[in-house]
Parts: C-alpha cells; sequence; structure tokens
C-alpha cells in the first residue's frame, strides 16, 4: 500500500512538472507564431533600430522597439541598484545590529509590503515623487524614467532584502560564533566573511530581482510617461511591458502592429530566460 | 621560546604578561560562586574550583550537566546567547567578567565540538585572526602561519596546499585548524568542548598527542564525554552533575578511588 502512495506522489509530481514545462513551451511557441508575420514585414531591422521612432497609427507606420527595449533596462537597471544600496544594508542592519524581535516585526512588515499590489506604488509615486521631481528638478511633468526607477527600487526592496537576508543568516549561522570566539569584532566579520561568502548568492539574487523589474508594468507605467523615444534620467521613456498594456487593447486581431507587440514580449521573455539561466550559475557556485 | 617574560603591557584595560614571542603568559583559572542563567533556568549553580595552569583539565559528566555551559562562560560566549553569569572566574588575579569581551577571548581560546573552517583558504583561516589583533608583517604572518600548523601537525600535511580552500580538509584536519585559529590569538587557556566526539580514533589520538605537547604551554580544559580520553591525557578531572561540582581531584585519584556515589554510578555507566 506504502509503495501505491510513494509512486502516485512521484506521477503527481511528474506530471505537474510535466504540465509547467508543456505550458511555457506552449507559450514561447505562441509568441513566436504570433510574432512571424512582423518579422516578415517589417524584418528584424526595422524592428531594432536607431533611426526609427514606434509610431505604429501614422500613414506610414513605424514599428522600432529598441526605444522601449532600451526604457525596460535602463529603468530595470537603475531600480535594482537603488533596491540593492539600501537592501543590502537594510539586511545587515536587520541581522546584526537590531534586537531579533524587533526585527523579526519588520521582517513581517517586509512580507506584507510585498504583497501590496503594484498600482498602490505607482499611485503614490505619481502623487508624491512625480510632484516633488517636477517642482525640483524643473521638469515639464515630472513622469521619468528616474521617477519610474525610484518607484520600482521600492517595489523591490523587500526582495533584496530577503534575499540577502536568507544568504547572511546562513553564513552568521554557520561562522558567526567562530569569528566571537576568536574576539573579533562583527564589522570585519561582515567585510571579510559575510560579503566574500555570500557574494554570488547576492549576485544571483540581484539578476533574479533585475529579472523582475523588467516585467513590472502597472507602477512604472504610470510614473514613466509612456512616451516611445531613447530614453534620458529626466526624460519620459516607455517599457515594453508599458507599452503592451497601453496599445494591445485598442488594435484588431490581425493587424502587423499587434505582431510587432508579440515580437516585443517575445524579446522580453528571451531576456528574462537569460537573466534566469545567469541567476542559477552564479548561485550553484556559492563559498558558503 | 615561549618560556620568557619580558615585560608587561597595557593591553585595552588589562595587564598582559607578553612573552618574548609575543604570546602571554600561562594562568590559574580561580572560579568563585559562579552561577550561571538562561532565562530562568539556572544551570550552573555555586562552582567553586581551580583550574591549575600547564595541566590538562577534563569536565567530565552527562549530557545537559553543565559542562559545555561552564566551558563557554570561561570566555563569556555564554553572554552572545543570551545567557547570565553571575559570580566570579579570575584569570589569575583579573575578574575576566570585568574585562572587554574582545580581549578576554583573545586570552582563552576556544574550540568547538564541530569541525569547521572558515569559507577561505587554510593560510586565510589564521591571516583572518591575525591581521585582526596584530600588525605582523607579510614575512612574520607567513612565519607564523608555518608555526602555528607545525604546533598543530598540520603543516607536513597541507604545506603544498595552503592557498587551498579549507572546506576541503578532512574533519580531523578541521578541527586540528581550528585549535592553530586559537593559538595565533597567543592564548593563556585553550578551552576544548568536545574536540574528538566528531573524529575517528587515529585523528582523536592525533589530537590527544598534540593537546599533550601543548599543555606545557598553555592551561588546557577539555570537556569530553569519552571516558578513556580523560584517563589517558588529563592530569586533573572534575566531574558534574545537574548544574553542580559533585567531584573533582586529579586524574589518578578520581578514576581509581572515586569518592561520591555519583562518580562511581557514571564511572560504570560509560565503562559499561
Amino acid at each position: 500500500m506504502i509503495k501505491v502512495k510513494d509512486r502516485v506522489l512521484k506521477g503527481m509530481v511528474y506530471i505537474s512538472l510535466g504540465v509547467t514545462i508543456f505550458l511555457f513551451a506552449l507559450i514561447f511557441i505562441y509568441l513566436i507564431i504570433k510574432s512571424i508575420p512582423a518579422i516578415n514585414n517589417i524584418g528584424l531591422g526595422g524592428l531594432i533600430n536607431l533611426k526609427e521612432k514606434w509610431y505604429p497609427i501614422g500613414a506610414t507606420p513605424t514599428f522600432n522597439l529598441l526605444p522601449a527595449i532600451c526604457g525596460t533596462l535602463y529603468t530595470s537597471f537603475l531600480a535594482t541598484i537603488f533596491a540593492f544600496i539600501f537592501g543590502l544594508s537594510a539586511a545587515l542592519m536587520l541581522n546584526f545590529y537590531l534586537p531579533e524581535k524587533f526585527a523579526n516585526i519588520i521582517f513581517s512588515f517586509l512580507d506584507m509590503l510585498a504583497g501590496v499590489p503594484s498600482v498602490v506604488f505607482g499611485f503614490i509615486g505619481l502623487s508624491t515623487l512625480v510632484p516633488f521631481l517636477l517642482k525640483h528638478f524643473n521638469l515639464s511633468t515630472g513622469q521619468c524614467i528616474l521617477a519610474a526607477s525610484i518607484v520600482l527600487g521600492v517595489m523591490l526592496l523587500p526582495f533584496i532584502i530577503s534575499t540577502c537576508s536568507e544568504s547572511i543568516k546562513l553564513v552568521r549561522d554557520r561562522y558567526e560564533g567562530m569569528s566571537k570566539n576568536a574576539g573579533i569584532s562583527k564589522e570585519y566579520f561582515i567585510i571579510h566573511i559575510v560579503f566574500t561568502s555570500i557574494k554570488r548568492s547576492i549576485l544571483a539574487g540581484l539578476v533574479m530581482a533585475l529579472g523582475r523589474a523588467i516585467g513590472e508594468t502597472m507602477a512604472v507605467m504610470m510614473v514613466i510617461g509612456n512616451s516611445a523615444i531613447f530614453p534620458k534620467l529626466l526624460g519620459r521613456g516607455q517599457t515594453i511591458p508599458g507599452i503592451t498594456a497601453l496599445e494591445m487593447g485598442s488594435i484588431g486581431i490581425n493587424e502587423i502592429h499587434l505582431s510587432a507587440l508579440y515580437v516585443a514580449n517575445l524579446i522580453l521573455l528571451i531576456i528574462l530566460l537569460i537573466l534566469i539561466l545567469v541567476s542559477q550559475l552564479l548561485k550553484g557556485n556559492d563559498r558558503i | 621560546m615561549f618560556i620568557e617574560i619580558i615585560t608587561y603591557r597595557v593591553v585595552g584595560c588589562s595587564n598582559i604578561k607578553i612573552r618574548k614571542d609575543g604570546s602571554l603568559t600561562v594562568a590559574n583559572i580561580i572560579v568563585k560562586n559562579l552561577n550561571v542563567f538562561y532565562g530562568k533556568k539556572q544551570v550552573l549553580k555555586n562552582i567553586d574550583t581551580k583550574i591549575n595552569s600547564g595541566r590538562i583539565t577534563a569536565i567530565i559528566g552527562q549530557s545537559g550537566c553543565g559542562k559545555s555551559t561552564f566551558l563557554k562562560s570561561i570566555n563569556r560566549i555564554v553572554e552572545e546567547e543570551n545567557g547570565r553569569i553571575n559570580g566570579h572566574i579570575y584569570l589569575d588575579e583579573e575578574d575576566i567578567l570585568k574585562e572587554d569581551s574582545q580581549i578576554l577571548r583573545r586570552k582563552i581560546g576556544l574550540v568547538f565540538q564541530q569541525p569547521e573552517a572558515f569559507p577561505m583558504s587554510i593560510e586565510k583561516n589564521l591571516s583572518y585572526i591575525m591581521n585582526y589583533h596584530f600588525n605582523y608583517k607579510k614575512l612574520e604572518l607567513k612565519e607564523r602561519i608555518k608555526t602555528y600548523l607545525q604546533m598543530v601537525g598540520l603543516y607536513g600535511e597541507v604545506k603544498e596546499e595552503l592557498s587551498n580552500p579549507a572546506k576541503n580538509l578532512s574533519g580531523g584536519q578541521k578541527q586540528r585548524l581550528a585549535i592553530a585559529r586559537c593559538l595565533c590569538l597567543n592564548p593563556e587557556v585553550l578551552l576544548l568542548d568536545e574536540p574528538c566526539s566528531a573524529l575517528d580514533l587515529k585523528n582523536t589520538l592525533d589530537i590527544e598527542k598534540m593537546l599533550l605537547e601543548l599543555k606545557k604551554k598553555y592551561t588546557i580544559v577539555l570537556v569530553t564525554h569519552n571516558l578513556s580520553q580523560a584517563k589517558r591525557i588529563a592530569d586533573d578531572v572534575i566531574f558534574m552533575s545537574e548544574g553542580e561540582i559533585v567531584e573533582e581531584g586529579s586524574s589518578k585519584d578520581i578514576f581509581s578511588q572515586p569518592k561520591s556515589r555519583k562518580m562511581r554510578e557514571y564511572i560504570e555507566y560509560m565503562e559499561g
């Protein structure tokens, strides 16, 4: 009887894994099929170039995706850097300097923050950060790459803090006693043991965070300005998820415009796959 | 080179006797009315004893009797685990409970039960500690690494792979590296919490041989469950039960003529 149960459990696990892989493959294939009309009609040179704009509704429409790709990467990289600086510091503070009870309360709060809908972050960004930038940087609207990066950075903080904390805790549990026992200070331990041991895990976490940032839609859309132009820090911009969410609903089913959006999302998916792969490779080589 | 005392110098808040080679002198440990609490639970009760310098003192007793807590009180690691210490522990004349814990742990090294190495190379496992506490120049640092590894009988085995990760060492080698890490602090006292419990017989005998050599230079306190080990290497024995010292004395007397019923029962139980 136990053997039958074991086999059923094993079978269910295999089936679930199979279904997940099948669904992912289906999405990937679907995106490729839907992208073919745009690639055939416009060509890869027309979809990614330095000259044209994303201007899909003119008399002679152009479908250059490069500004949106650059906007996505620019915003995501900047957001990840913001989140990393504050996230790592917060993780160190929570693990080494705050009393455990107090740190646990903050960890619960961070878990809660991770569950807040992105539209709330976008709304807060729009009503506080955008007017602030408008006033202090003399901008025309305040909606810009910097605003999007800051909002996105705040959204990434819980993930970065929890990733850093997990790695720090592993090293701390294993080596801090030995280090204290040798009369070594917390700070020396953090610099020489913690940082050197977890740098790969942290990097893997950052790459995963970058993946999350790249896929974020609503909050970014609310504060970035949504202009498909090459991005500047204090200028408007657009991201691939943003352009998709804004334009998907208003396009006819068989239009090239729609197919071009599928190409954009295929590119997004490929970037994400590369990031996940890099993250897994980094994770596998830690020194803990 | 470990014998001559040339000067006294002030390190932090304490006066430490310094040998010519920079190491510290061997000291007696005097414990007076020591009580240790974890929360409301009293783990050690009214401990009074003297641990003599230059000898190996084994602390024996059933699991949970407070042996390790006693050991961890001596270098105040108990406080890091949210324990509370009342009473007095003197290192010769200095009350260690009044000392800065970082300076104290330079004088009293503790080796844990599980052989563990820092996630770095073999030589960096030692230089990590020495660079923090001392200002040795590169050449002197290398010489000292060699000396300490020789003292624990590890240098011959690893001299070609000093820059390799220490995690690749065997359990016995890691434990000897842990002892070398303690020695590089130039301590007066070496505390060892069941250092051989995870090791095979060969590695156990290697470490025992090394401890017999080291006792000429350090006061050694060893917690062990292994009565044969205590008989083989301990000069003095402290037998503990339920957080109290039940019996203490020279190893020879304790094992040949135990006075208390608990000690007799413990010996019978351990020897089957």
